[in-house]
């Protein structure tokens, strides 16, 4: 049985696994054949993991992560013991995953949260940076997390329900959310990362397991005023996609919608996690609904020469186009 | 009164402020002019603060971390409420920081492991890694603690005793500890990266303030087999430098030193730290210590261009010859 197959039973039975390193995951995301996965065992048994997709640019071996995929990296079968040797394990089995890393000119993987050492990956040539997501831990008491709300947040959906009169309907078609969706992209002057067909695999695949919701925000006229889209796993929940009309921009929308969302994980899962942000607006958006912010890795390495030159130049150019700008 | 007089009379307060951000630690390592402090106050109520030393090179400003002084960054007073309120909070302060600090070309610093929140300095552009530091946090059980060594560890504590009959003495002359210092930075082909003079600043000034100690592991002979400098602040221990003879590398007297420095640190604080590593080797003998890894910070920022091309010509060279050097991984001791 190769690797592939093997880690295919594994994380069918491994409930530790975040959803974004599932099978069917990877196979909706990357596709079928554009991913693949190291793995350590033991005995038969799957005691380390790190699946990853591929792509070619421009000639290019890009090892990464698939759209809407917000957390890949290393699984290690948890460690009970005294710390020394723990690290020693998690050193161990790292180095492994990395020595049967198939050759790349580019690497960049963000990590579940729980994995805080990265050392093993410094000492292969790999880079590192902080990010952070914001995590609701314990959505088991609904009323507290509503008292632990922003009073802005929580004027928001109110003025959302009693003003704007908006209801949440979690019953409309997908392509009513994934317009809303394509509405906040195109007020940002950017293109989807994503486009509608792959939103529709992925959807399938996740409405076959039964974990993924979508609730939208709507006034009484019927016009759609926000949307957002969850899926969940055993441990937690995550914001995976956020929509807006900009026409209803103010009527709090949005708020009502995650609240809507966080109230319906707390049926499913323990957690909510709203996937980080670096960008300022959606990180204080996010701190509103009182999560803790949890810091996770982004784990990155060119070895590429090429691409290395490519990163150079373009500090050369910048510095060339700011000389010439200077002496103009 | 200028900022700098307020945050040497803050310091002198405040004891959650760690050693390495007091005023009279930076006047040893940076000269009294060689510092500066970021500061909010309100009500003439310190908030925050944030020490940095500005150096010269090359006609550049650089705002670094001096030898031997492993963490900088903000300090931030504590406010309670939601954590909404507290991030909130954390951000106000930070950007105020940002926005005092003078203009320079660089800016490198290492922030304390408690401080985990750098999104603000992201917005403005900073940069940022994690790297690890080794800490035992609970110094109460010494006995706990020596159960916790890793049996090789142990070994090397018994064996300086009884084999070598290996003695740790903390009153022998800084000359003594320097020695040895020299000898290991010798070893290993590399420039010591601090003076003989600076070592002697900073220990006059702990001196002075009775947080300091050597501890020098000698055998019947007299010989010094290695030592280990501790620096201490009301709530953590720092093994600042060590040192060790290269020809009596086999006696465990390194071991040693470090057992007895956390022997002693565990009556006057609550943790010691063995000040992070990345190398693997030394991260290798924290860990035989039971110590827990503890992540903390590294922001950088370089605005100056030329700086920046430098730094990209560097690592386009650096990935030639790391090509030519691989199967050479560090440590393979």
């Amino acid at each position: 049985m190769n690797a592939k197959d093997m880690y295919r039973e594994f994380a069918e039975s491994e409930e530790s696994l975040p959803i974004f390193s599932q099978a069917w995951w990877l196979d909706a995301t990357a596709g079928v054949d554009n991913w693949d996965v190291v793995l350590a065992t033991r005995e038969g048994q799957v005691v380390a993991s790190m699946p990853y997709s591929r792509t070619r640019r421009y000639g290019m071996d890009v090892i990464g992560q698939p759209p809407l995929t917000q957390k890949l990296g290393p699984w290690l079968r948890p460690f009970s013991g005294r710390n020394a040797l723990r690290l020693a394990y998690e050193k161990s089995l790292m180095q492994e995953l990395i020595d049967k890393l198939p050759p790349f000119d580019h690497f960049a993987q963000n990590w579940h949260y729980t994995c805080s050492n990265w050392l093993p990956f410094s000492w292969n040539g790999f880079s590192q940076t902080t990010r952070y997501t914001y995590v609701l831990n314990d959505l088991s008491d609904l009323e507290k997390l509503w008292t632990d709300f922003e009073n802005s947040t929580r004027a928001e959906c109110k003025k959302a329900s009693n003003r704007f009169r908006l209801t949440i309907r979690d019953d409309l078609p997908l392509d009513d959310f994934l317009a809303l969706n394509r509405m906040s992209f195109t007020r940002q002057g950017k293109d989807p990362p994503y486009s509608n067909d792959f939103v529709r695999r992925l959807d399938d695949a996740c409405t076959a397991r039964g974990c993924r919701k979508y609730f939208i925000a709507v006034d009484e006229e019927g016009r759609h005023h926000a949307g957002n889209y969850i899926v969940w796993d055993r441990n937690s929940s995550y914001g995976l996609m956020n929509g807006a009309d900009q026409r209803f921009r103010n009527t709090g929308g949005a708020t009502l919608c995650m609240w809507a969302a966080i109230q319906f994980a707390a049926t499913v899962t323990r957690k909510f996690d709203f996937a980080g942000s670096m960008i300022e607006p959606v990180e204080r958006f996010f701190r509103g609904f009182g999560p803790t912010q949890l810091p996770y890795f982004s784990i990155s390495k060119t070895p590429s020469r090429l691409l290395q030159v490519r990163q150079g130049w373009f500090a050369v150019k910048q510095q060339l186009e700011w000389a010439r700008s200077v002496t103009q | 009164m200028d900022t700098k007089t307020v945050y040497r009379e803050f310091c002198a307060k405040e004891t959650s402020i760690p050693i390495f951000s007091r005023d009279w630690w930076l006047d040893a390592v940076a000269g009294e002019d060689g510092w500066d402090v970021a500061l909010v106050v309100k009500d003439s109520t310190v908030l925050a603060s944030m020490p940095y030393v500005r150096q010269r090179r090359f006609g550049m400003t650089v705002l670094t971390q001096p030898p031997l002084t492993q963490k900088l960054g903000p300090w931030i007073r504590q406010t309670p409420g939601k954590i909404s309120t507290r991030l909130a909070h954390e951000k106000e302060m930070m950007h105020s920081l940002i926005e005092q600090l003078p203009p320079f070309d660089h800016f490198s610093q290492n922030w304390h492991y408690a401080y985990t929140n750098w999104l603000p300095f992201s917005w403005s552009g900073f940069s940022q890694t994690t790297r690890y530091t080794y800490v035992l946090d609970d110094l109460v059980h010494t006995e706990q603690i020596w159960k916790m060594l890793e049996c090789n560890i142990r070994n090397h504590c018994k064996k300086a005793v009884s084999r070598f009959g290996l003695d740790v003495r903390d009153d022998l002359p800084l000359s003594d500890f320097l020695y040895l210092n020299r000898a290991t930075f010798q070893r290993q082909g590399m420039n010591v990266p601090y003076t003989d003079a600076l070592v002697e600043r900073i220990d006059k000034a702990c001196a002075e303030r009775s947080c300091r100690k050597c501890f020098i592991a000698v055998d019947r002979d007299g010989r010094r087999h290695a030592g280990l400098y501790v620096v201490w602040d009301d709530d953590t221990a720092y093994g600042l430098m060590a040192g060790a003879e290269p020809s009596l590398r086999n006696s465990g007297a390194n071991s040693l030193c470090h057992w007895e420095a956390i022997k002693h640190a565990s009556t006057l604080a609550q943790r010691f730290d063995f000040s992070g590593s990345m190398l693997e080797p030394v991260e290798r003998f924290f860990r035989h210590f039971g110590a827990t890894q503890i992540p903390y910070f590294n922001i950088t920022k370089t605005p100056s261009r030329l700086l920046r091309l430098r730094r990209s010509m560097l690592s386009i060279m650096q990935s030639g010859s790391s090509v030519r050097r691989a199967g050479a991984r560090p440590g393979g001791a």
